[in-house]
């Protein structure tokens, strides 16, 4: 049977196409297509992706991958795009504009210098997307959506909600956008004032898929990765080309190193003190390092410079005692001059116990308990707990574990803090 | 060797994320590859979204039922086997069951 079948013309490709080719296709083809046909009409822009895809989904799964994909992909956005403007109802002078925008700047190969203009549109809708109309929840989904590629239910599991929640504030998210009439061509300084708002968001993206605070993963990935694609792609273009972005970038390579030791083959949480350093990620914090030199010039110090520069002790260090805790207690001094939130003095009266002793650090941390939020924190309950195991107080420490375990319900954190709970009663 | 057509009454789509698509993207290509591997893939193509119904009987010619609805044949594929049984149980790894996708198994006549 082998011998006599023949063989098709149009047999598909064997090979795999680059990983999230669509989604990162998605988001680029969005954002050039919004930079033509402005952000108010971004409902006909993300029908006009999506049918695109569609269209591949249905083409290769007979012919096989293209030659060309990304080009592929691009055409049939452009010819998809080109279709709803030349048939647009009464076709205005400003549809048919449209469609000659359109025509003339989605090319069927991408030519040199089309990566560059790629990125900047991205970038362009990024900023207009951080409109100070819009909460940092809204602007993180809809980044995520129309950049990042990502479904309703996708970016519902990221942040933990119900789709009809994400649906409702997308929705409501795009109405604001059209009504406040957000342009992606707005002058540089005006984008320039809004750097701050793009590293937040940026940010919260990262430790969203960082620190899962409930469920059955403590790491989401697709989060963190897109964290540090958007970071990449602003560093990688004049606007962001600043060192407090720089110094963000640093904070979430280093920071990103440090995951394939933090979860141990059966998903459980392996802290700092006991992760297996060969794991961390040596290309990471390599690029970490890198941007950690770009972010020292000058004499700009944010809160992102001071973390990143804690983690780059920690990715320095070669085991967690000779960790020079010395300078992360400095570097949490500063912090707390930008940002005196509760849980950056926790972390400090850590750090100030491997400096001056567990004593030290419990009496920091325990000045802190008429804190409510605090309280409520299991991070705050579990740190005690560790450095009363570290005084030797083991019934104590046991009851701050069984507080923490009350107060998280990640998987994950709950397994490592019932095995803190065991380790405590059998001493 | 008795040929089948595979018939594919596509599924829904529409409402997939990017991801999504492409994992059905490359689960499609992975089992034509198998069929052809194993010698069962004859010829394969995908059906224009667009056509037309013609009716003789009162001459009338109108647009078909493809555009836009659902259980429209998106292509077919035709492949060599055994038999109809062994023909099905190819059919079965179909990628487009978890989508509501159906496979219609035809014998092609050959006598």
């Amino acid at each position: 049977m082998l011998a006599t079948t023949p063989q098709p013309h149009n047999a598909p490709e064997a090979h795999k196409l680059v990983e999230h080719l669509f989604r990162t296709k998605a988001g680029e083809l969005t954002a050039r297509l919004c930079r033509i046909v402005g952000v108010g009409r971004m409902e006909l822009v993300e029908d006009v992706v999506q049918e695109a895809l569609l269209s591949a989904l249905k083409h290769w799964s007979y012919h096989g991958i293209p030659e060309n994909p990304v080009g592929w992909l691009f055409t049939a956005a452009r010819n998809r795009a080109l279709d709803r403007f030349r048939h647009e109802k009464l076709a205005s002078d400003k549809a048919k504009l449209i469609a000659r925008e359109i025509e003339a700047a989605l090319p069927e190969r991408p030519e040199a210098g089309f990566a560059a203009e790629l990125g900047d549109s991205q970038l362009r809708l990024m900023f207009a997307l951080c409109d100070p109309s819009l909460s940092p929840e809204s602007q993180a989904s809809l980044i995520l959506k129309t950049l990042g590629g990502f479904s309703v239910p996708e970016i519902a599991r990221a942040f933990l909600a119900k789709e009809s929640t994400i649906a409702q504030r997308l929705v409501r998210a795009k109405h604001t956008l059209v009504e406040a009439e957000v342009s992606l061509d707005q002058p540089v300084d005006l984008l320039e004032e809004r750097l701050a708002t793009v590293l937040q968001v940026i940010y919260l993206l990262f430790n969203e898929g960082y620190n899962a605070y409930r469920g059955e993963n403590l790491i989401r990935y697709e989060l963190v990765n897109e964290a540090l694609r958007f970071a990449r792609l602003l560093v990688g273009h004049p606007l962001g080309r600043r060192t407090e972005a720089y110094a963000l970038l640093t904070l979430l390579a280093l920071q990103a190193s440090r995951l394939p030791a933090r979860v141990d083959a059966n998903n459980n949480l392996v802290l700092l003190a006991r992760q297996d350093r060969g794991k961390w990620d040596r290309k990471l914090i390599a690029e970490g390092f890198h941007y950690l030199q770009l972010a020292a010039v000058g004499e700009t110090v944010t809160g992102y410079h001071l973390e990143a520069g804690i983690a780059a002790c920690h990715a320095m260090a070669p085991d967690y005692v000779s960790t020079n805790w010395r300078q992360i207690l400095e570097y949490y001094d500063a912090l707390i001059t930008i940002d005196n939130s509760p849980v950056i003095l926790l972390n400090r009266a850590v750090a100030l116990s491997m400096v001056d002793g567990a004593t030290a650090g419990l009496s920091a941390l325990e000045a802190l308990i008429s804190d409510p939020r605090l309280q409520r924190y299991y991070l705050y309950h579990a740190a005690r707990g560790d450095l009363l195991v570290r005084l030797q107080k083991f019934e104590p420490a046991r009851a701050a574990y069984e507080t923490a375990l009350t107060l998280t319900s990640s998987e994950p954190e709950r397994r490592f803090l019932q095995g803190q709970i065991l380790a405590c009663r059998r001493t | 060797m008795p040929q089948f057509a595979f018939l594919f009454h596509d599924g829904d789509w529409s409402k997939l994320s990017p991801d999504e698509m492409q994992a059905v993207v490359q689960q499609y290509i992975a089992w034509v590859g198998r069929l052809r591997d194993q010698g069962f893939f004859v010829d394969g193509n995908k059906l224009a979204d667009s056509g037309r119904l013609v009716r003789m009987t009162n001459g009338v010619v109108t647009d078909g039922p493809y555009a836009e609805t659902k259980e429209t044949i998106g292509g077919y594929f035709i492949v060599e086997t055994e038999s109809i049984e062994q023909a099905i149980a190819l059919a079965k790894a179909c990628p487009s069951f978890p989508h509501g996708g159906a496979v219609e198994v035809r014998p092609v006549d050959g006598d």
